[in-house]
């Protein structure tokens, strides 16, 4: 067994001694340098993450009513502050996207007749910035409250937390804000049942040819056929229309497109989807008609009922000639190519 | 102890007796009637169907239906939605068509996938029918010569072939379930003799019934087991019975008694030999639900430095965070200060997501005087705006714009990826990432990098701004 011995001069009084202990000593620093490695704690890659839920409410309410939403808000990243705000929004473009604008809404709407929005919770309050930390979990309880005197329309807000743009540093810096919102989707009607009215303002076949020389257009056979339809809401309230394209030739061939049912709001129009649906989610795809082959004339309508209404169906009727124009052409080239093959070996020969 | 002659003789007489009795048992005589074995009845679906009220008229075209809890014709015993299943066939109005149920939101409150058809006044029947194939398995005793199997299934006393469930039997629906038999072993064939299927042809005592016979060829001696199908999966079956009352409760079971009968053949006008009871047992539906609540997590983060965002190298001096790009002293005239930041965005919505961004200002320098801007980004061509980009290739061309790259899914358009150019922030938010195709997403992840290059005369100073994201749910 190795002893290690010190003088009073702190010195070892055996060399050899000194010699192992030197060793040790290395072999021992360097292990910890190395356990040293392992023993770093990752830093956490500063973040910001917000998480919300509901991200979108629709709500028919009464004048003179008020109802109360609960969102939560999560936050996976760094401790911040959160402000909140409300601001109304227009539709921008036909996907169901907004465009924020507007006087933002605090406690007390921007008129005294129009939706008024708070917060119902005790220690919260619309407007004022609250303190979110890493991994918390809060709820926000918002309360819509509808005046008498509100007429009878459509409100659309968005619900928005934001957190402030990072600190100034002294140097030249672009700072950045993270907004996540909720859209709230506002219809007030005296008896539930707003004026809902609609029209389909385009619907055409896209991979259809001479469409704008002749009433109806070509297509191939051997296309899919890929629907246009786009619908505009011209009533004073926002709905989700239901129905179908169906298609069907003379051979008796038949298809139907089902149509995702997506909110059109008010005065504005839309660009519809179809249904698609796989066992976990159902999803918009494009509107398009799957069949093997297609030969003849055929007849598409897309027959829509909107909202709850069937007495309000709205329709489009088109035509369309399905020929295997790809497969002439190929054929026309193929005879052709062989043709040219066959007078080069005459040539040859 | 003494016993008396008499006595004796009578013990003896007895004695013989029963040695004679005893003998009879060696030689049985054979019996007319005998129960089958191992008799059951398995309903590929035991759900009890579903038979209620509307509650109130319903409009054409409602989608979302409000049911009775307390139905008011005793036929209909189920309360409210407690047994119904999302993705169900509900009818609502006889002779409406069906719809799907999309949402079951409480206990009375229904959304259908599509409207109903026609207007429906209050306590209209609503009707969603769970239908079974029934296996009938059995193990015949006696030996009958070119004899029968008949299945007797409980039926309701009135309107039990009408296509709706009734509370106290099996509805025969509106198509004959198909009949077939198997097995019996080698003395009984099946072979060329069709089953039958008949709505309440048989009453005992007061109970109608449902009957369902398989006819065979064949000695009929030592039979084996036997198996018949009444229906299809894919055609006519009996309608499971609705509840037999309504203060039934989710996972309680009604249970019904069917006759499994096994009869002399035509000779004797196929009168029953041997019978045996079997127990039916339908169970009121225990809906269990997980709901997933449509969310949006939108996730902002720093890159490193010399980590390459949109084909550009971040200066080493440049590390960014979630809420800052400090580009510092890496702003020159002759060459472009590029650094990025990460996006990120999930969401179940069913229309998927935005995210727009916008700037506060331009780049401005608020701690000199006459506060100078740095410029909005021109690029080298035009039009170069907030919606086009174009390429910016030419430290000539001075300003701060972005672009932005595709790292998961397909969040930027094509047109507005950095193989297309830079583009200036505007005060007027832009549409920076969207769900594509829309639907919800997992996970779209883009880098925004931003580019700066100021001219020789551009004044000194730390010029700041803030860049505005917000992300929102479709609607």
């Amino acid at each position: 067994m190795t002893k290690f011995q010190f003088t009073n001069k702190s010195q070892f009084s055996n060399p050899k001694h000194f010699k192992l202990f030197s060793v040790w000593f290395l072999v021992f620093g360097i292990c910890l340098v190395f356990g040293a490695w392992f023993l770093v704690i990752p830093a956490k890659a500063q973040t910001l993450s917000l998480g919300l839920w509901p991200p979108i409410l629709e709500v028919i309410i009464m004048p003179g009513k008020a109802i109360t939403q609960a969102y939560t808000i999560t936050n996976s990243g760094e401790e911040t502050i959160i402000n909140t705000k409300i601001l109304p929004f227009e539709p921008s473009g036909e996907h169901g996207n907004i465009s924020l604008g507007g006087p933002t809404s605090t406690e007390v709407g921007p008129l005294q007749n129009e939706p008024q929005f708070s917060f119902d919770n005790a220690n919260l309050s619309l407007g004022k910035p609250f303190r979110l930390r890493s991994g918390e979990v809060a709820q926000v309880i918002l309360k819509i409250r509808i005046p008498e005197n509100c007429p009878e329309d459509d409100y659309y807000d968005t619900l928005l937390f934001n957190t402030p743009p990072g600190a100034k540093i002294g140097q030249s810096v672009s700072r950045q804000a993270g907004t996540i919102g909720a859209n709230i989707l506002l219809t007030v009607s005296k008896d539930g049942q707003p004026l809902r009215k609609g029209e389909i303002i385009e619907f055409k076949l896209l991979n259809c040819y001479l469409a704008r020389l002749l009433p109806f257009c070509f297509t191939d056979s051997l296309s899919q056929p890929e629907f246009l339809l786009r619908v505009k809401n011209t009533g004073r309230a926002f709905f989700k229309p239901f129905g179908e394209i169906s298609v069907g030739g003379l051979l008796g061939q038949k298809g139907e497109i089902e149509i995702l049912p997506e909110n059109i709001l008010s005065q504005a129009s839309r660009q519809i989807n179809g249904q698609c649906q796989t066992e976990e989610k159902i999803y918009p795809c494009p509107l398009t008609w799957q069949p093997k082959f297609l030969f003849g004339p055929y007849r598409a309508k897309a027959e829509l009922a909107i909202g709850n209404q069937e007495e309000i169906k709205i329709s489009a009727q088109i035509s369309f000639l399905a020929l295997p124009f790809k497969l002439f052409l190929t054929v026309i080239v193929a005879i052709f190519g062989l043709i040219l093959i066959k007078n080069r070996l005459r040539i040859r020969a | 102890m003494y016993l008396s002659k008499g006595l004796v003789k009578f013990f003896l007489v007895i004695f013989s007796l029963t040695q004679f009795w005893g003998l009879s048992l060696l030689f049985p005589k054979k019996l007319d009637s005998a129960n089958l074995t191992n008799v059951s009845d398995s309903l590929s679906n035991n759900r009890l169907s579903f038979r209620g009220e509307l509650e109130g008229a319903h409009a054409a075209a409602t989608a979302v239906i409000t049911l009775d809890a307390s139905p008011e014709d005793a036929r209909n015993t189920s309360s409210g939605s407690a047994s119904l299943m999302g993705n169900e066939s509900l009818q609502v109005g006889a002779g409406n068509t069906a719809s799907t149920v999309k949402t079951i939101e409480s206990s009375t409150r229904v959304v259908l996938a599509a409207g109903i058809t026609d207007a429906v006044s209050d306590a209209a029947l609503v009707v969603a029918t769970s239908s079974a194939v029934h296996t009938v398995t059995f193990t015949p005793v006696s030996t009958i010569a070119s004899g029968a199997f008949r299945v007797l299934i409980p039926s309701s006393t009135e309107a039990n072939n009408d296509g709706y469930p009734d509370k106290d039997g099996f509805d025969f629906s509106t198509t004959a379930p198909t009949v077939s038999c198997l097995g019996g072993g080698s003395n009984i064939s099946f072979t060329g003799v069709s089953g039958t299927a008949s709505t309440s042809a048989v009453q005992v005592s007061t109970t109608w019934y449902h009957s369902f016979e398989c006819r065979y060829n064949g000695t009929g001696a030592s039979p084996a087991a036997v198996t018949m199908y009444i229906g299809t999966p894919s055609g006519g079956k009996l309608i499971n019975p609705s509840p037999a009352s309504t203060t039934r409760f989710p996972g309680q079971a009604d249970s019904y008694t069917f006759r499994a009968r096994h009869a002399y053949g035509i000779a004797q006008s196929y009168a029953n030999v041997d019978e045996t009871l079997g127990t039916i047992g339908v169970v009121e539906a225990v809906r269990v639900t997980a709901t997933v609540s449509p969310t949006l997590t939108f996730q902002i983060s720093g890159r490193a430095a010399s980590s390459v965002n949109c084909g550009q190298s971040q200066p080493s001096t440049v590390t960014t965070t979630y809420n800052t790009v400090p580009f510092g002293t890496s702003v020159t005239t002759t060459a472009f200060a590029d650094a990025g930041q990460q996006l990120v965005v999930s969401t179940n919505a069913a229309g998927g997501y935005s995210v727009t961004a916008s700037e506060s200002a331009q780049l401005t320098a608020w701690n000199v005087t006459a506060t100078p801007t740095i410029p909005d980004a021109t690029c080298q061509a035009t039009p170069c705006t907030t919606t086009t980009p174009q390429t910016w290739t030419s430290t000539s061309y001075k300003g701060f714009g972005y672009t932005l790259e595709d790292v998961n899914g397909d969040a930027v358009e094509d047109t507005k990826e950095y193989a297309n150019g830079y583009r200036p922030f505007g005060l007027t938010a832009v549409q920076v990432m969207r769900a594509n195709p829309a639907g919800p997403v997992d996970s779209d992840i883009a880098y925004v990098c931003y580019r700066v290059v100021v001219s020789g005369t551009q004044q000194s100073g730390d010029y700041e701004n803030y860049v505005i994201y917000i992300a929102t749910a479709t609607f």
